[in-house]
């Protein structure tokens, strides 16, 4: 291929990459990274968002914090017609009836990408209302473009900027750690066992990586952790039984060392990179979904987890103000962030303002690095979808505040008394027994077609914080 | 040297740094013991859940206000004068009805019928001028209420002091509509933060397109007599007359008349405003003696003046809006001077709807 072929090449798919250029002066299309961590609520995030949104015409004091509904400037909001990009659709209607069914139940896990788009028509306001009103119809939309997907593959990210023998070590370092040691102590022992200087086989790659992936399953369902790498592990998703998945962290030295080494990075290369470039280099806004409560109660490990796994995470975005010079140059920045302790529903109101203190206190030192690069940051408790009621009950004497739902598969409710909720991480003396029994509460009474809306906490501040600029 | 020697040496001395030693926990963790941990309580109820509403907030409510405490001498101070005032009234009163029946019984008894007319006439005024009074401090402690603790009071409190500003607000279809709105979107997780912008979201915008009605009416009233008017000093007289009306209208449109301090307040602001109106009026008339022309010299100073005017009208106008609201502004609600001087012009047809 010639100098000016690849020049040619180069300069197409430079060109592809771009917005137009109506695109590039009005912003007119918003990419909302939602993250978060398996069961942080991304789906049903995703899944109320859009209900509410197209139900915002005929039902507007669903949203009122949202300025432009608030203000009665939103017209309709409708889901973009035809397949999002590359990507499969957000199954946004099955989920709904799902959650509309008899009995209840709620959105399954995420096991694969998929994409959403909602195009929001309104009216805009100030010089440009007045320009569109004067001499065209006064309307303006906005495509609000969201991708979902398993929230543990957001923990491949920082494998990017590892190597092999560094992953190994600080995994492995994990492993003997805590809880993870018992889960992860067949793993141990089949490396203690194993000699360094034999031979590699395929046979010992598959039982290490089968080892490792026992482990990793057994943390997150036994003990609630999260930070559990590589992702694609616990849920491989499209790729199945795909041998790049084939590896497992070792002590460096040795020809099996050497095998998962190359199977680490093509993991890394021919996965983990294109899954990065085509689906987190855009980002305008974002969205972290930490499931807090669950983080606390689940006890000290995981909380710690869960605030390393945050950390991980936010280092792999870019952040920043950015505008139509890095827009053209391929180089959009997160402008905006939004914090969010999901489940606050499970919280009785008195206590619900000290889950996003806590949240804050939580993402303190990972937010500094977006905030230091200009990037606005937010933090707020909501809930998705209310699925509990306030009540009270004595207990030992005491009256106190809690909440009452009815328990997925259950005929009762029940009511769920959450303890203490901080404002600050508890001191280490101060943590008490692990409680992983959180009740899934069953969804709310829900109508399937768009007309009334879902019950919410905070939803609409938390869209008016994010793209709220982008509806005046 | 011990503790105790030390202590003995030193007993007159302030006391020193100590250490007590206090019960601990054996067990870490014993702060979340039983009854805080968590738990799950099973019930016999059956159904699934509906999200519960806040509680609406009704017309009817006493708004929490805190009174300003006056001093012990002013208070005694006022009562005296007021008593000394009374009795010199009442006993004067008393010896004119007793000089009529002296000069004769029918007259007597006529004065004695005027004086008790006059009396409860008086009580009657008196006791409409204290309701009105009171209220416009209960309606003013409000908006102090609201203005300096939005981000801090509790939501039941913002409740209240809601409650509080609805049965001030003047009773239509329009102003219950938005109110049944408001009432419709607040939920319990709103803080108080929350609940003052969809309060002021729904209702408070309502009335805010309303007075900034009144203030494009007032700002063109301000214009065209300005433009009109012969002298320096019929313009000053204009403009205050009209200030007073777009004050006691922007009042009343808020469901209040401005309270003591807003109306001494205002007076302020009207006082420096014709003043300076006057001073334009001198300058143009110089400048416009030293271009000559007869026609330039009219239309010049005329149109420099009016707009003027009604510029001032206008900042005037949003200053008695500010006072008034119940719900103090936010930094994002405070209306514009261009939007409020040429709304008339920007809206469709050349009037808006609360024009009307």
């Amino acid at each position: 291929m010639s100098l000016f072929d690849r020049a040619g090449a180069g300069l197409s798919e430079w060109l592809s990459a771009v917005p137009d250029l109506a695109e590039l002066v009005r912003g007119s299309t918003v990419n909302l990274a939602v993250t978060g961590l398996s069961r942080a609520g991304k789906t049903v995030f995703i899944t109320s968002l859009v209900h509410n949104l197209l139900s915002a015409l005929h039902q507007p004091h669903r949203m009122p914090l949202l300025k432009a509904v608030g203000d009665g400037r939103l017209i309709a909001a409708r889901l973009a017609a035809g397949r999002p990009g590359d990507l499969s659709r957000f199954p946004y209607e099955r989920n709904i009836e799902r959650m509309a069914s008899s009995p209840a139940d709620w959105p399954a896990r995420t096991t694969d990408l998929s994409a959403i788009e909602v195009d929001i028509r309104f009216a805009p306001t100030g010089a440009l209302g007045f320009v569109l009103g004067t001499v065209g119809s006064g309307v303006a939309t906005l495509k609000l473009r969201i991708v979902d997907y398993p929230g543990e593959w957001l923990l491949d990210l920082p494998l990017l900027a590892q190597g092999y023998a560094q992953w190994s070590r600080a995994t492995l370092a994990l492993c003997r750690q805590g809880l993870r040691g018992e889960t992860a102590r067949d793993f141990l022992a089949f490396q203690s066992d194993r000699r360094h200087d034999q031979a590699a086989s395929e046979d010992d790659a598959r039982r290490a990586h089968d080892l490792y992936r026992r482990h990793l399953l057994a943390a997150r369902d036994r003990h609630g952790f999260s930070f559990l790498q590589p992702g694609r592990f616990l849920d491989p998703g499209s790729l199945g039984d795909d041998p790049r998945l084939c590896f497992a962290p070792l002590e460096t030295g040795g020809a099996l060392a050497a095998l998962m080494e190359r199977r680490f990075d093509a993991y890394k290369a021919e996965i983990v990179a294109p899954f990065y470039e085509r689906h987190f280099r855009n980002y305008a806004r974002q969205v972290v979904l930490v499931d807090v409560l669950g983080a606390l109660l689940a006890g000290r490990e995981v909380f710690e987890d869960t605030r390393r796994a945050i950390d991980a995470i936010l280092e792999s975005f870019r952040y920043g103000q950015g505008g139509i010079i890095g827009r053209l140059l391929g180089g959009a920045r997160i402008e905006k962030v939004l914090f969010a302790a999901t489940k606050a529903d499970h919280v009785p109101d008195v206590q619900r303002d000290h889950l996003a203190a806590l949240l804050r206190s939580m993402v303190a030192l990972s937010s500094l690095e977006a905030a230091s690069r200009n990037a606005g940051i937010e933090v707020a408790a909501l809930a998705s979808v209310v699925s509990t009621d306030e009540d009270t009950q004595v207990i030992d004497g005491h009256l106190v505040q809690v909440v009452v739902g009815k328990p997925v598969g259950s005929n009762t409710r029940a009511k769920f008394f959450v303890g203490n909720v901080p404002a600050r991480p508890p001191r280490q003396e101060a943590w008490g027994k692990p409680f992983l029994n959180i009740p899934v509460f069953e969804p709310p009474l829900i109508d399937v077609s768009p007309i009334d809306g879902i019950a919410h906490m905070n939803l609409d501040l938390a869209l008016d914080y994010l793209v709220g600029d982008r509806l005046r | 040297m011990s503790n105790r020697d030390e202590n003995e040496s030193g007993r007159d001395a302030a006391p020193r740094p100590q250490v007590f030693v206090t019960e601990t926990p054996d067990e870490p963790g014993a702060g979340f013991a039983e009854p805080l941990a968590p738990q799950v309580i099973a019930t016999a109820e059956t159904g699934r859940i509906v999200p519960a509403r806040a509680p609406e907030p009704k017309a009817a409510g006493v708004a929490p206000h805190r009174r300003r405490r006056r001093g012990l001498a002013m208070k005694l101070g006022v009562a005296g004068l007021l008593a000394a005032f009374c009795g010199w009234l009442g006993i004067d009163l008393y010896l004119w009805i007793a000089a009529t029946f002296e000069f004769s019984t029918g007259a007597g008894w006529a004065a004695t019928a005027a004086v008790a007319t006059g009396t409860a006439a008086a009580l009657a005024i008196i006791g409409h001028e204290t309701r009105s009074y009171l209220a416009l401090r209960k309606v003013a402690a409000n908006q102090q209420l609201i203005a300096a603790h939005r981000d801090t009071m509790g939501a039941a409190d913002m409740q209240a002091a809601i409650r509080g500003v609805i049965a001030g607000i003047p009773e239509d279809r329009e102003t219950e509509a938005a109110i049944e709105a408001f009432q419709r979107q607040v939920r319990r997780h709103h803080s108080p933060a929350q609940q003052v912008a969809l309060f002021s979201q729904n209702v408070m915008a309502l009335l805010d397109r309303r007075a900034e009605a009144i203030v494009r009416r007032a700002g063109a009233r301000a214009f065209g007599i300005t433009a009109i008017s012969p002298t320096a000093v019929t313009d000053a007289l204009f403009f205050l007359a009209c200030s007073v009306r777009m004050v006691r209208e922007i009042a009343a449109c808020y469901g209040h008349r401005p309270s003591a301090l807003a109306t001494a307040h205002l007076l302020r602001r009207l006082v420096v405003e014709a003043g300076k109106l006057g001073a334009v009026d001198l300058a143009g008339a110089t400048l416009t003696q030293h271009l000559g022309a007869a026609v330039a010299e009219r239309v010049a100073a005329s149109a420099a003046e009016a707009l003027y005017a009604a510029q001032r009208m206008a900042r005037l106008g949003l200053a008695t809006m500010s006072l008034c609201r119940p719900v103090p502004f936010r930094p994002d609600e405070v209306p514009g001077m261009l939007s409020s001087l040429l709304g008339n012009l920007l809206a469709p047809g050349g009037q808006t709807r609360d024009d009307e």
